[in-house]
């Protein structure tokens, strides 16, 4: 049992951690469903110049006009990335790195030219402080809390309202831009904010959990959510549930291994990425697999058992042997083993419930055969083919159909 | 102005890094894949860290591999992922980028924990790059790159070229276009894990992307653009590093990311055909044009005596200012005659002002015909309706507007 | 191999003789995402054939392109080009493809794109010469697109951006050509252009096999068709099987027990129960 030492601190930092997550990952669904999912990163770069203008201008230290200058030029980087898409002809990603790099290069110059004296450490930007977050404590209603909960918890709160407020339009927005223009809907304002929205949450969460986290909290739970599920509610509960799960992991993770937070929990944030990629019921790689390995194997044990309960009553073959490639003579030998064990044959015989077996595909598959033949008017060379071996494919309600007589059948 | 040798390797160094990156990333923005860069770029710290944590060294070789290893394998995961779910580009790439790059700060800080001699000073070196501590041997490197890259697009150029733009087409070509992109990608991994010590992270995303955004305005040809992209490259290493080279404490790297913007700012208005400005002024010229034909137009009405209502449908609004403007082009082009009282078209005018005309009744005709749009909405110049229609056409409608008799 | 002048009769077409037909199809199944959209499909194609693949939206017209073209694998059954696998003599095989499928945006002219054609045949390194770009022009006038030969693909018309791409697949010297709704969209004097190419490649013994969408201009143009839906409800030449009972069945809805036959795989395949949702 790993000992987790929890303190009460690491609570604390897993909170506001998770806040930001949860802050990031609603904006996430939106921007990710948009296919505008590197705004995060652009925002995350592009802010720079912005800290070291406020940072400039205030004369200070503080936090604050660091941020609101980290606000404006985050603005700043959609709208200039949007105006060179559209009016310049630049392509779109293209637009996006032109813009945020070279305010990136402008933050850097700056810093060397106005702050290089005062370490201003854009360190912090980009990795955050997560881990002194408990140092710096708030009063809020009798309980103390990390000061850096509150723009993250403020951020939270925003994307939570804006994402109840303006489920409606912002569904259609994604799904359907063109409907959403063509109506009455004020696309542009609707987007625009969205913009907005996503430079006020990622300047929030610098502080918290740094530039870095940012690009992967806004990114990873929302893909996660796509992955997962098939519709936009769903989505944002499993990407703001993986944004919350990575910030625990992560937390986790980085008291364990000694080091930051914030690399940790992107690399849960990866983990639980990987996790559904492979395991998504359904869609997932593994379960696909699984299921083509078991259809596979269920034709294979069919197909056998048909074939020697004909064999045992002495009547003709219905198909000659497929040549074997290697697989199939594979899954052919595993079937075999596979039936003897189940106890389904005996002696090259079908008893039992291989029996029941046998008859019911034999059944399914003449009553298939003359559909095909008759309603269809497939050639009698093709009923042998793989693919029209549809008799595996009816369950019991389509073989009563067929079973209750064609003539009902429309055309 | 003595430039010591030092300098002058610099100098020749990043030259030859910003053709380097210009050309890649011209091959890069064809592909739309411009942020791919910066994915790749960021995706190079776990791989270093893992390198230097079996490695043990910090021989740049050593760590290069590790680099060049990770962004390999980000590049295949940027391309596979959305092959095989159903993420998409973007959040493949953004993905990637955090996910890797939070794996690469995590590893840093074990590394730095565990006290085997990763600094943070090394780190932000990798982040911001050093070219002024740019050694003989790297830039020798740089000049080498420039040189292979600049080979093997001339020779591979029509492979390229299906692979940029029509990959299905590649079997029908006897190209191999997976292999080709695979060979584009290990040339953007390659070009960036080298130019990491010198420019950072982030900057060389720069490099790659601006040079050949900035090249796109200038030109509409394949190999056109690949060789401006790789001197506006090359200009920008070169003037960045001059720049930088006369503030000490000026670190090259940004400098020369903003050379790089401003050549792209100066490519996106002055560019001809293009650029902004150029745009902008054919915008205004054909405008001014239209002011001039529709002046003709009106004096021939009146000579037509045609009815005043038709006059007043096509009489357009006008400043002083216009009218000023079309008297004075349309007597300088010999198109009308002017007496103290009245204005009148000289031959050339009148046969201008019919011509005009015709062209529109033609593109009316097209449009009903053809597209069944209400006549009246639409207004087109005389060269739009040649640009758009061919000669055959313009014919054939004509011959229609003929047979009908309208005049 | 350089080109001098352009191959008038068929007799400079490489491959196999002329006797076996262009396409040969025996019981074709396509799937996509575990649904079938092309089911057995048997048809043959001969050599020098104007033939059009007609059916309504959904019909697996596009997909049968593809397979043809080895961009998609069958589920089962086979394709024969020229005799041989699918994938084999690509070179042979031109394609012309939608314009939503291209990027116009691409830095290329009329006269790079058509050049395309002749790479199958310079191999590695080699850069296209004098002979391939006359070859290339005499291509381009064979569409009526030779003055164009500057201009960039995007600034094209509809109807000269598909003759463009035709003149890609002459230049290949492509003994069949593939086109994909060619005439959708397309103003009457291309559409009338295109016809006339469509003719010249028929008098030089090329096969041409396109989706077609207007039903009126079927019966004096091609002289094949293949009317799908789903499944082959006929082919052969147009005269004997263009009929109204034919287009009927072709149009005419399918037959809802196939369909769920069809939609039953489909569950299975892709482990859905029945209403829809992830098991």
């Amino acid at each position: 049992m790993i000992d987790l030492q929890l303190t009460p601190v690491s609570w604390q930092i897993m909170m506001v951690a998770a806040c930001a997550a949860a802050a990031c990952g609603l904006l996430g669904v939106q921007l990710v469903l948009r296919r505008r999912a590197m705004l995060g990163d652009a925002i995350a770069h592009g802010v720079l110049p912005g800290l070291v203008i406020g940072f400039v201008v205030s004369g200070s230290r503080d936090l604050f006009p660091m941020l609101v200058g980290a606000l404006i030029a985050a603005i700043f980087v959609s709208i200039l990335a949007e105006w060179l898409r559209e009016h310049a002809g630049v392509d779109g990603g293209a637009a996006l790195g032109v813009v945020f790099t070279s305010l990136f290069a402008l933050g850097i110059i700056l810093i060397e030219i106005f702050a290089r004296d005062v370490d201003l450490d854009a360190g912090c930007v980009l990795y955050g402080m997560v881990e002194y977050a408990p140092i710096h404590q708030v009063e809020w209603f009798g309980y103390s809390v990390p000061r850096s909960l509150t723009p993250v918890l403020g951020a939270l709160l925003l994307n939570l309202g804006a994402t109840v407020l303006f489920w409606k339009e912002w569904k259609l927005c994604a799904f359907d831009p063109q409907l959403a223009r063509a109506s009455r809907l004020p696309f542009q304002t609707l987007e625009q904010g969205l913009l907005v929205l996503v430079a006020i949450t990622s300047v929030a969460c610098f502080e918290a959990v740094g530039s870095v986290l940012v690009i992967a909290m806004i990114a990873v739970p929302a893909t996660i959510g796509h992955v997962l599920c098939d519709r936009m509610s769903s989505m944002v509960i499993v990407s703001t549930l993986a944004g919350v799960v990575s910030a625990v992991l992560g937390t986790v993770g980085a008291i364990q291994l000694e080091t930051g937070v914030p690399g940790m929990m992107a690399v849960s944030s990866g983990g639980l990425l990987v996790g559904a990629v492979l395991l998504a019921p359904g869609r997932g790689l593994i379960p696909a697999a699984t299921r083509n390995f078991s259809w596979t194997m269920r034709v294979e044990m069919e197909d056998i058992l048909a074939e020697s309960h004909l064999q045992s009553m002495d009547s003709p073959p219905d198909h000659t042997d497929s040549a074997g490639a290697p697989s199939s003579r594979f899954f052919r030998i595993l079937a075999t083993w596979l039936l003897w064990t189940l106890g389904y044959i005996r002696n090259g015989i079908p008893v039992g419930r291989g029996e029941r077996m046998a008859r019911t595909l034999l059944k399914k598959r003449s009553l298939w055969k003359r559909f095909a033949a008759e309603r269809m008017g497939l050639a009698s060379d093709h009923l042998d083919e793989p693919a029209h071996r549809i008799e595996h494919h009816l369950d019991d309600d389509l073989t009563r159909r067929l079973e209750s007589g064609f003539e009902s059948e429309e055309d | 102005m003595m430039i010591s040798p030092n300098t002058l390797v610099i100098l020749l160094g990043s030259t030859a890094l910003g053709t380097c990156c210009g050309l890649v990333g011209a091959l890069m923005l064809l592909k739309r894949r411009a942020l791919l860069a910066d994915a790749i770029a960021h995706s190079t710290l776990p791989g270093i860290c893992i390198a230097f944590l079996l490695g043990g060294s910090r021989s740049l070789a050593v760590l290069g591999v590790g680099a060049l290893l990770s962004a390999l394998l980000s590049a295949t995961l940027v391309s596979w992922l959305p092959r095989i779910t159903r993420i998409r580009k973007d959040a493949a790439t953004a993905c990637v980028l955090g996910i890797l790059f939070g794996a690469g700060i995590a590893l840093v800080g074990i590394i730095q924990r565990s006290g085997l001699g990763g600094s943070a000073a090394g780190l932000d070196g990798l982040l911001l790059g050093r070219t002024a501590g740019m050694l003989r041997s790297e830039a020798l490197l740089f000049g080498i790159s420039a040189m292979m890259m600049s080979l093997i697009i001339i020779s591979l150029r029509k492979e390229l070229l299906v692979s940029c733009f029509d990959p299905r087409f590649g079997l029908s070509a006897k190209i191999p276009a997976r292999s080709i992109d695979f060979l584009q990608t290990s040339l953007l991994a390659a070009t960036i894990v080298i130019a990491l010590p010198a420019v950072g992270v982030v900057l060389t995303a720069a490099l790659v992307v601006i040079p050949a955004a900035a090249g796109r305005f200038w030109t509409d040809r394949f190999d056109v653009l690949l060789a401006i992209s790789a001197l506006i490259g090359a200009a920008s290493g070169l003037i960045g590093t001059l720049l930088s080279s006369l503030h000490s404490n000026l670190p090259a790297g940004p400098v020369i990311v903003l050379s790089a913007t401003t050549l792209f700012i100066i490519s996106l208005l002055l560019a001809p055909g293009r650029g902004w400005i150029s745009r902008h002024m054919q915008q205004r010229s054909r405008l001014q044009d239209r002011q001039v034909r529709q002046f003709l137009d009106g004096i021939l009405s009146s000579e037509l005596e045609e009815s005043s209502l038709v006059v007043l449908k096509r009489q357009p609004v006008t400043t002083a200012a216009i009218d000023r403007r079309n008297l004075v082009v349309s007597s300088r082009n010999g198109w009308i005659e002017t007496d103290s009282q009245r204005i009148q078209l000289t031959p050339e005018g009148r046969r201008r002002a019919v011509r005009a005309r015709k062209a529109l009744q033609i593109w009316r005709e097209w449009l009903t015909s053809e597209a069944s749009i209400d006549r009246d909405l639409i207004d087109l110049d005389e060269q739009d309706i040649e640009k758009i229609l061919p000669p055959d056409l313009i014919d054939t409608l004509q011959r229609s507007i003929d047979h009908r008799g309208t005049s | 191999m350089e080109r001098h002048g352009s191959a008038e009769c068929s007799r400079d077409l490489g491959g196999p003789p002329l006797n076996s037909p262009a396409i040969e199809i025996h019981d074709l199944t396509v799937s996509y995402r575990e649904k079938p959209v092309l089911w057995d499909i048997d048809a043959t194609i001969p050599e020098g054939s104007l033939c059009a693949i007609v059916g309504p939206n959904g019909a697996g017209k596009s997909t049968l392109l593809s397979a043809i073209l080895g961009t998609i694998h069958p589920a089962s059954g086979w394709l024969k080009i020229f005799d041989q696998e699918v994938g084999k003599s690509q070179e042979l095989i031109g394609f012309v493809p939608q314009r939503e499928s291209v990027d116009w945006d691409f830095p290329v002219d009329v006269l790079d794109v058509v050049l395309m054609g002749t790479y199958s045949k310079l191999g590695w390194f080699r850069r296209p010469g004098k002979a391939q770009r006359d070859w290339a022009m005499e291509c381009l006038e064979q569409v009526g697109m030779a003055d164009l030969k500057k201009r960039q693909v995007g600034e094209l018309s509809g109807g000269q951006q598909q003759r463009v791409f035709i003149a890609r697949s002459l230049a290949q010297d492509a003994r069949l050509i593939l086109m994909d709704e060619p005439f959708a969209g397309v103003d009457a004097a291309t559409e009338e252009a295109i016809r006339l190419v469509l003719l010249d490649l028929k008098k030089k013994g090329r096969t041409v096999v396109l989706v077609h969408h207007d039903l009126q201009t079927i019966e004096n143009f091609f002289d094949h068709v293949l009317l799908l839906n789903l499944r082959l409800v006929a082919a052969g030449p147009t005269a004997e099987i263009f009929t109204g009972e034919n287009l009927l069945r072709t149009y005419g809805g399918r037959l809802t027990l196939l369909d769920e036959a069809a939609e039953a795989v489909r569950r299975i395949r892709t482990g859905r129960s029945r209403t829809g949702r992830d098991q």
